[in-house]
């Protein structure tokens, strides 16, 4: 998370150079890289002279994962004679490379979440112990709407450092202090970023800002505040018949960030972990008594919806949803956010 | 198939549940409407002849409604469906397994000689994808049509394996067939070289790299169960992998937990599983799932001389036994 | 080496009771489960045994014919052979799966059984299922 906001700098990186700067930063930190695996791209550990790609759309998994793992040991314990616990907090210090600005965006959001009533000792720590260095879209998917929700696709000030694609370089915006220390590290990679590059990046950035295939109007998204009339709106019957109540649009959506918490025991040790869990899934609500106070995917669906342009906003004051269109992309059934609103709003 | 002709038997398509709704053949009908983008569709159901410019038929109509057949119970209404070749073949299983009656159901056929599917194409096109406007055939290619020039790409780069080994002919079992007279279906069968998806190299490998190859796609399943609800011969009302009692496999999905549910899965659905894709294909990290149901298919074929989806008739081969079976246990 | 051996409560089990009133020797390995029936088995039994790394799974039922149930294993013996398929074609030795006809009456057999499992598991090159496979990321 940015500690301040310094006058901002720019420098350039040579394409050529950026697997050597990786290479270096290896010995230092825990790095993450988008890697290209069976025509899907997601964030892996980096090793030296390892696979990236920083020609990619999107990763198909949010960053959400680095930061709330898909499962995460809380603690162990051994009660062999007396109790002990011992606590998995994540340390290391790490980089993410290559995050585009709706997950830098999503990111913030969670924080709202974690760093709520209790604190997550858990999220924030990695998310303190990790530097972001982000990515300009200069070609979004045809899914993509960040704009939709006011995020700039060619700009990022909530990363530390932010990369700018210039054909054989990139132009480095440095945001926070913490940036600017990496930049001093290794001054032999960057060079001085001129008036000219930093105007030609503004120029290169532009098409990714127009040109959206879907989106809406974030003043239209303001009719889910009125929970009552919207609760019992007939969209949630007619999504409810197509859905099929997987975990796709949650576990790939940038901002969900629901888990369960399970005890897993052998003997005399065992351990507590987390994973996610999604409203999609009946086990969701459903609780001992055999009572589940969301039966139907018609009340599943709208939860997951409502949470997001209704709940969250009254409790955070923002929509929890960033445009990066991985719903949309992947939902088997085309289940799509922009025309739920679209349909609610048209009426 | 030409876009013209798509857009003639979606007008014949339309003409035909107008009659089945307003005569009260079915309550409600399953259909395909347009996407949010333009290769895409999506299912509907319709029950008011008011929601009938909604209907669709183009090649983009990958998804198998039959799905939305199971899980009915219960509920006595008649049911109107648009099904694909491959499509009446989970249908027929469905009836088959008592999952739905056949005298409910009216199924209407349409003419079909390939479906695109959207995850080919957009490794295709790349981001290009977005500019695209319009899709024409001009076979084998399809030509897409872009502001700035056109692209062609060889069909049957596009399309799921089922079709090209599809022989698109009607079904005894649709009680119509939609079809255009002047329209010659192209014979893509000609090309397709062998049962599909080729198992051969796994077959080859060693037990160890075999099982590195299945754990190495296994350890990326986010346990997010599309596969098990978008197939349409998964029909159970709890599945064990959900149910309260016994926990099968943790939550978490670990790569362990995630070989069990897969083979399980994949179990589960031998002898029902007619092969239409539809899990691998909303598999959201490209598991090659189809490769564990086509094996399956083909050992039961081999061993019992059995095909899933063909005749409503035919008698499972795990629901009764010969007291002469192969034996290979002491 | 460690076995899961599924035995079906009306033969095998006895058969393994048998073994051990007659005082039988058999090697140490096996962990015996009861069930009702060979057919009780559901291939998550054995799967999951499977994926814990275990050596082998053994079930044991009735000689055909003999099912208390008249019928079950006849089912059992089709299930487990397109099985035994499905776990050879994801990386696992089908050799490591087993099923074994046994009446009550057959302390021998089931001795015999187990011994020629581990017979069989010991000649194996190829190894289990990894105990650690590692979580996804
Ligand atoms: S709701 Fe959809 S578009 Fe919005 S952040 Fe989640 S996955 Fe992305
Ligand atoms: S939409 Fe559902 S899964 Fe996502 S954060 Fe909200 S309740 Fe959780
Ligand atoms: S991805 Fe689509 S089908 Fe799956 S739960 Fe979400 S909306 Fe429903
Ligand atoms: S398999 Fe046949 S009927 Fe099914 S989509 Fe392909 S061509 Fe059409
Ligand atoms: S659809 Fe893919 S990710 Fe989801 S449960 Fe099935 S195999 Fe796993
Ligand atoms: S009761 Fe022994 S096999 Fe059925």
């Amino acid at each position: 998370m940015n500690s301040n906001n310094p006058e901002r700098t720019y420098f350039l990186i040579k394409k050529s150079k950026v697997q050597s700067l990786l290479n270096n930063l290896y010995n230092e930190y825990k790095l993450f890289v988008p890697v290209e695996e069976e025509e899907v791209v997601d964030f892996r550990r980096y090793e030296v002279d390892g696979n990236f790609t920083l020609e990619f759309t999107n990763t198909l998994l949010p960053p959400k994962g680095l930061f709330l793992p898909q499962q995460e040991t809380l603690f162990t314990f051994n009660y062999e004679r007396d109790i002990s616990i011992e606590e998995k907090i994540e340390v290391s210090r790490r980089i993410i490379v290559g995050i585009r600005p709706c997950d830098s965006k999503s990111l913030t959001i969670l924080d709202e979440v974690f760093k709520d009533v209790n604190e997550d000792v858990y999220y924030l720590q990695k998310r303190n112990n990790t530097l972001l260095i982000g990515l300009g879209c200069t070609n979004p998917q045809i899914y993509c709407f960040c704009s939709s929700l006011e995020i700039d696709p060619g700009k990022d000030i909530s990363v530390d450092i932010f990369l700018t694609d210039l054909e054989d370089s990139y132009l480095v915006s440095v945001n926070t202090e913490r940036g600017q220390l990496l930049i001093k590290d290794f001054p032999e990679y960057f060079e001085k970023a001129g008036e000219d590059e930093i105007t030609r990046a503004l120029e290169i950035q532009s098409p990714a800002r127009e040109g959206f295939s879907v989106g809406f109007d974030k003043k239209d998204t303001e009719v889910f505040m009125d929970v009552e009339k919207i609760f019992e709106h007939p969209v949630w019957e007619e999504l409810a018949e197509t859905c099929l109540g997987c975990g796709i649009c949650t576990y790939l959506c940038s901002t969900c960030h629901c888990f369960d918490i399970t005890d897993e025991l052998t003997k005399n040790e065992g351990r507590r972990f987390r994973c996610w869990d999604s409203c999609q899934f009946f086990s969701f609500t459903n609780m001992a008594s055999g009572h589940n106070p969301r039966p139907d995917r018609k009340e599943r669906i709208r939860q997951r919806f409502m949470h997001k342009l209704s709940y969250f906003v009254s409790r955070y004051g923002c929509i929890a949803c960033v445009g990066c269109g991985r719903c949309l992309k992947y939902c088997p059934v085309d289940i799509d956010i922009t025309r739920v609103i679209g349909t609610i709003t048209n009426e | 198939m030409k876009n013209q002709s798509y857009v003639e038997l979606t007008n014949i398509l339309k003409q035909k549940i107008d009659r089945l709704l307003s005569e009260k053949i079915v309550d409600y009908m399953i259909v395909y409407e347009k996407g949010s983008l333009w290769f895409k569709t999506r299912p509907k159901m319709i029950r008011k002849q008011t929601d009938m410019e909604k209907v669709i038929w183009n090649r983009y109509c990958q998804f198998n409604l039959s799905t939305f057949l199971k899980s009915l119970s219960g509920k006595d209404e008649n049911i109107g469906i648009i099904a694909k070749k491959c499509d009446l073949g989970s249908i027929v299983e469905l009836i088959k397994n008592n999952q739905i009656k056949k005298e409910n159901l009216y199924i209407l056929q349409v003419a079909c000689d390939g479906v695109i599917n959207w995850q080919k194409l957009e490794n295709l096109l790349g981001t290009k994808v977005a500019k695209a406007i319009e899709v024409e055939e001009d076979s084998p290619n399809l030509v897409i049509k872009m502001p700035e020039r056109n692209i062609e790409v060889l069909k049957n780069d596009c399309l799921p394996d089922k079709c090209l080994i599809c022989d698109f002919q009607p079904s005894p079992y649709a009680n119509d067939f939609l079809t255009i007279v002047d329209e010659k279906i192209e014979d893509i069968k000609e090309i397709k070289s062998q049962p599909l998806p080729n198992l051969e190299p796994l077959d080859n490998m060693s037990y160890e790299e075999r099982l590195g190859y299945w754990l190495k796609h296994f350890s990326r399943c986010m346990r997010c169960y599309a596969c098990r609800n978008v197939c349409p011969v998964c029909y159970c009302s709890t599945c064990m992998f959900d149910g309260q009692e016994g926990l099968w496999i943790s939550k978490e999905s670990k790569t362990s937990d995630n070989y069990v549910y897969h083979l399980t899965r994949a179990f589960h659905v031998a002898t029902l599983c007619v092969e239409c894709g539809e899990c691998q294909r909303v598999c959201p990290v490209n598991i090659p799932l189809m490769k564990l149901n086509s094996k399956l298919a083909k050992e039961i074929s081999d061993t019992f001389g059995y095909q899933a989806g063909l005749l409503i008739d035919d008698l499972s081969p795990f629901k009764t036994y010969c007291q002469e079976d192969p034996d290979e246990f002491k | 080496m460690e076995i899961v051996a599924f035995c079906c409560q009306w033969c095998s089990y006895a058969g393994a009771d048998l073994a051990g009133t007659s005082r039988l020797k058999y090697p140490a390995d096996i962990r015996i489960i009861k069930i009702p029936c060979s057919s009780r088995i559901n291939p998550t039994f054995i799967l999951k045994a499977l994926s814990k790394g275990v050596d082998g799974v053994m079930v044991a039922g009735c000689h055909p014919g003999d099912c208390h149930y008249a019928t079950g294993n006849y089912f059992t013996r089709r299930r487990l052979t397109i099985l035994k398929r499905l776990l050879e074609f994801s990386g696992i030795n089908p050799e490591r799966l087993q099923l074994y006809w046994i009446s009550a009456a057959e302390g021998g057999k089931f001795a015999e059984s187990v011994r020629d499992m581990v017979s069989r598991l010991e000649r194996l090159q190829d190894k289990p299922f990894p105990r650690n496979p590692g979580i996804s990321l």
